[in-house]
């Protein structure tokens, strides 16, 4: 009867989780498709072909495979050297470093972008400092719009997935492991080469697929340092064919590609993390880290590297708000930039500052409702490590790997189906937002849910509460922090989208990062800095609520 | 020859390891004691895992004190196995050898040989994963012994496995060490593994040296109050050297006169002295005698708790103050029958097996 009855609650959640997927995205993904594939409802390769056959189109592909090449390299070469000290050294300025790599995970990229501009602009922060330092005239680094920015800016971005991963891995490793090799005879290289490299190596190669997939369909980075057609990606064109040449069926063509081609890094990253799991029996040993804490030079320089590379960027856009160009050409401290959000009669590009902020709030505030109720709705479906489940958890994760530009294709398509959509457009930009925030709230309640062992579920049912009771007095109290963490994420990810919302946006449903983005087009960048100072109060805030409640929702009793 | 640790002191934040100590070429040495007195740290540091800060190490007479721990030539197997999860069989085998630069040929041929010593003949290309507790447990100490080291360190070597294994394997690993006649040295915390292996134990409380002999002499003549608790049950009654009988004989009692018992010994015993008399609870007997009163060393008491054990059973009986464990031999279930709670019994103590421990 029990049995019966939580078998009946698992399919009611699962139809209503699996309808919002199937309408949310996998609908829209497959209109994408369909234009891709069936040209006046016949299958045809005659638009992919034709696609390919162009020059231009080669160029892009070409590039965008290049530079997330060169970028998941840079990426893995400044994560590694983080991830030894994390899994083997115990040092001053641990926690820094740990914090400091996991603010790239919620920075909103046209903040990334902005921070690049401020501070290693032709005239910015450091030039200015350098040109100081030298007497010179002319800027010493000329990396904007260029590849080097690119680059730059992806590893910025991802290195912290190389540290986690490859650290989480590394600490793992056996310490006997190591005394093991050595007593055998095994000095220091020969010891990295046979044990240790080739046990870290999957987590190597995971996180290289999944920075590579990442840079690959980066879009705000190369949209605003990139600029011109010469630095033009796959994501970029989706954008530029579907809004600007409103070439929807080249805009679904190109996304095809870019799915095929994500796909197998989405596939080898899924191999390798899955093959991370065969270290599982050794790990329930405490890591004994050596306990010297040596001021070591080159942990210093490498933290202070980091420091630097995540600092700067995020620090000039603060005091770069609060210096805005004044007629004179000279800047001086005021608050003008914040007085200019506040006053609605300063327009740009007709909607009004403040008016770009209360969206992002509203926009956020249902994305994180909606995302908190479907997200914890799947981790009951995904509940358990049956085969079957494992099948549905890809179907259901698969929003992940989907890049955001192509979602927002879908979308856009999907309003083809009504009538004056632009009207709609904020309900499309929140449902654009659930889709990609709530596998987020899943993925941290989901591992909570799945440790909450049966017998306190069948203590509070014999104890005389129904199944809904034991849900809600037992279940989600105990799943609360693993929410919360899950909404601040969610919070983050609504409020800094920009791929998506790009894309689906019209005049009355601007955001934070759509305006910074046209700020920065017309170099207005003191607003912009003051637009995405509030950003990063924003985020901060999300940030210490996941960390707050990230590091509470490891306790809890379970 | 063999391995001396002299005057090696390490320090850590709320523990200190002090000791001083030689174990003989080719001998199997245990060191035995509860978890934290220091045998992991004393075998890390004859290893090399971790530096002294004082002291110095020689392995047959070679000063090893500065060696890195690649440079030792030493075996080690420890606790969870440590095998390299990545490579096969034959290629954890081989691993010592091949950072010693051995020719191919010789490291098939050496493989081989050591996969023959411990009962894994075919087992090369097997995966680790692939390989029950026991069987990962024998490789790990054919990997130790491939390459010939001057000394074996075991490290708890069996406490993953259970209890019959354990067994099996601690024969093996004797047999192994006796045919290759290679000096050991044993951590465990499990005293009948360290009775049942080792040449000599040394047992180790609080990072020093309580007490060294063989199994024999560390059972049965305990020289302090730790030893004399840490191994089996037995009994810690302190009492009073009461008068000589005759030369070299002495009778004690307890505090309160609960038992009297007369004991032969060569050296020459102070009247007053305290003392603690030791002797376990096997070294007891069940007197049926009506006439106590012919008796000496015995004790009467009411039973206040039994454990059945098979074999045996142990029974707890108080005489005022007075606590004593014995041990009864269980032949019928009469016997297990007879012994009830609250119930009155006496047994004899044989002097021949009390021991005195100087309070």
């Amino acid at each position: 009867m029990q049995l019966q009855n939580s078998q009946n609650t698992r399919i009611f959640l699962l139809i209503t989780g699996g309808l919002f997927l199937v309408l949310l995205f996998y609908f829209p993904l497959s209109l994408v498709l369909k234009s891709a594939l069936f040209p006046d409802n016949k299958f045809s390769l005659i638009i992919i072909t034709r696609l390919l056959s162009k020059e231009y189109n080669q160029r892009i592909i070409i590039f965008t495979l290049f530079q997330a090449l060169l970028s998941t390299l840079f990426t893995v070469f400044l994560g590694l050297p983080g991830a030894w000290l994390l899994a083997t050294k115990d040092f001053p300025g641990k926690r820094v470093l740990k914090a400091v790599s996991s603010v790239p995970f919620v920075m909103p990229s046209i903040l990334v972008v902005l921070g690049f501009v401020i501070f290693y602009g032709n005239n910015g922060f450091l030039n200015r400092i350098l040109m100081n330092i030298n007497g010179n005239t002319e800027p010493i680094v000329k990396i904007l719009y260029s590849m080097k920015a690119i680059i730059l800016a992806h590893g910025f971005y991802n290195f912290p997935i190389v540290l986690r991963l490859v650290s989480t891995l590394w600490e793992k490793l056996d310490s006997s492991q190591t005394n093991a090799a050595m007593s055998l005879g095994a000095g220091k290289l020969r010891l990295f080469l046979t044990i240790t490299l080739p046990q870290i190596l999957p987590a190597i190669l995971a996180a290289a697929a999944m920075v590579f997939v990442f840079c690959f369909t980066s879009f705000a980075v190369i949209l605003v340092l990139g600029g011109g057609p010469s630095f033009t990606t796959i994501e970029v064109e989706i954008y530029r064919q579907a809004r600007i040449s409103l070439n929807m069926d080249a805009a679904a063509a190109l996304s095809l590609i870019s799915i095929i081609i994500t796909s197998i890094f989405v596939f080898i990253n899924v191999h390798f993390q899955s093959s991370l799991n065969y270290h599982d029996h050794i790990q329930n040993k405490k890591v004994k880290l050596s306990n010297k804490k040596n001021f070591n030079p080159l942990i210093s320089i490498y933290i202070l590297i980091i420091t630097f590379l995540v600092g700067a960027p995020v620090v000039s856009v603060i005091i770069k708000s609060f210096f805005p160009l004044s007629a004179g050409g000279t800047n001086n401290l005021s608050i003008s930039a914040y007085t200019n959000i506040l006053n609605s009669t300063q327009g740009n590009f007709g909607t009004t500052l403040i008016h770009a902020i209360a969206n992002s709030i509203s926009f956020a505030s249902y994305t994180v409702i909606l995302s908190i109720i479907i997200g914890t709705t799947v981790s009951f479906i995904l509940k358990g490590k049956t085969k079957s489940i494992k099948i549905l958890d890809t179907l259901f994760m698969l929003p992940i790997s989907v890049s955001s530009v192509i979602l927002g294709l879908g979308y856009l398509k999907l309003m083809n189906y009504i009538s004056n959509p632009s009207r709609y457009s904020s309900i499309f930009i929140i449902l654009a937002h659930t889709v990609i925030a709530f596998p987020f709230v899943t993925r941290t309640v989901k591992p909570v849910l799945d440790k909450i062992k049966p017998d306190i579920i069948q203590a509070g049912l014999s104890l005389g509460e129904t199944p809904f009771r034991v849900f809600i007095t037992i279940q989600l109290p105990l799943l609360k922090s693993a929410i919360f963490t899950g909404a601040a994420f969610a919070f983050a990810i609504s409020i800094g989208e920009m791929n998506a919302t790009i894309l689906l946006s019209s005049e009355n449903t601007i955001t934070i990062p759509i305006m910074m983005y046209r700020l920065i087009g017309s170099y207005n960048f003191t607003a912009a800095c003051a637009l995405g100072t509030v950003l990063i109060i924003f985020t901060s805030f999300s940030f210490f609520l996941m960390d707050y409640y990230g590091s509470d929702s490891s306790r809890g009793g379970i | 020859m063999g391995v001396k640790l002299k005057l090696i002191k390490k320090s850590f934040q709320n523990f200190n390891l002090d000791i001083n100590l030689s174990i003989e070429e080719g001998k199997l040495v245990t060191l035995l004691g509860p978890s934290g007195c220091g045998k992991t740290t004393t075998i890390q540091l004859i290893s090399g895992i971790i530096k002294q800060d004082n002291g110095s190490i020689l392995i047959n007479n070679k000063d090893v004190t500065r060696l890195p721990v690649w440079s030792r030539n030493i075996g080690i197997v420890f606790q969870d196995y440590a095998l390299f999860p990545h490579l096969n069989v034959f290629e954890n085998i081989a691993y010592g050898l091949k950072a010693r630069k051995i020719n191919k040929t010789v490291i098939i041929d050496k493989v081989d040989k050591m996969l023959e010593l411990v009962h894994l003949k075919g087992y090369n290309k097997r995966s680790i994963d692939s390989l029950s507790g026991g069987e990962k447990q024998r490789v790990a100490l054919a990997r130790a012994l491939a390459p010939e080291p001057e000394l074996l360190l075991l490290d708890e070597p069996l406490s993953a496995l259970d209890a019959n294994l354990r067994t099996i394997l601690r024969r093996e690993i004797r047999r192994i060490q006796k045919k290759l006649g290679i000096t050991t040295i044993y951590v465990t915390h499990d005293q009948d593994e360290a009775l049942s292996i080792s040449d000599r134990i040394i047992l180790l409380n609080n990072g020093k040296v309580e007490q060294e002999g063989t199994p024999w002499e560390i059972y049965n003549k305990p020289g302090t109050l730790f030893s004399a608790k840490f191994l089996g049950v037995s009994n810690i009654i302190p009492c009073t050297a009461d008068k000589i009988l005759n030369p070299g004989e002495v009778t004690f009692s307890t505090i309160d006169s609960e038992v009297s018992i007369s004991l032969k010994f060569r050296n020459n015993m102070v009247i007053g002295e305290k003392y603690l008399l030791f002797f376990r609870a096997q070294d007891t007997e069940v007197i049926k005698l009506k006439n106590k009163n012919q008796l000496t060393n015995f004790i009467s008491g009411t039973i206040i708790g039994t454990e059945y054990f098979g074999r045996y059973m142990t029974v707890k009986l108080q005489k005022g103050k007075l606590i004593i464990n014995t041990e009864i031999s269980v032949e019928s279930e009469m016997d297990s029958q007879k012994v009830k709670t609250g119930e009155e019994l006496t047994v004899s103590i044989n002097p021949e097996k009390c021991w005195l421990i100087k309070e």
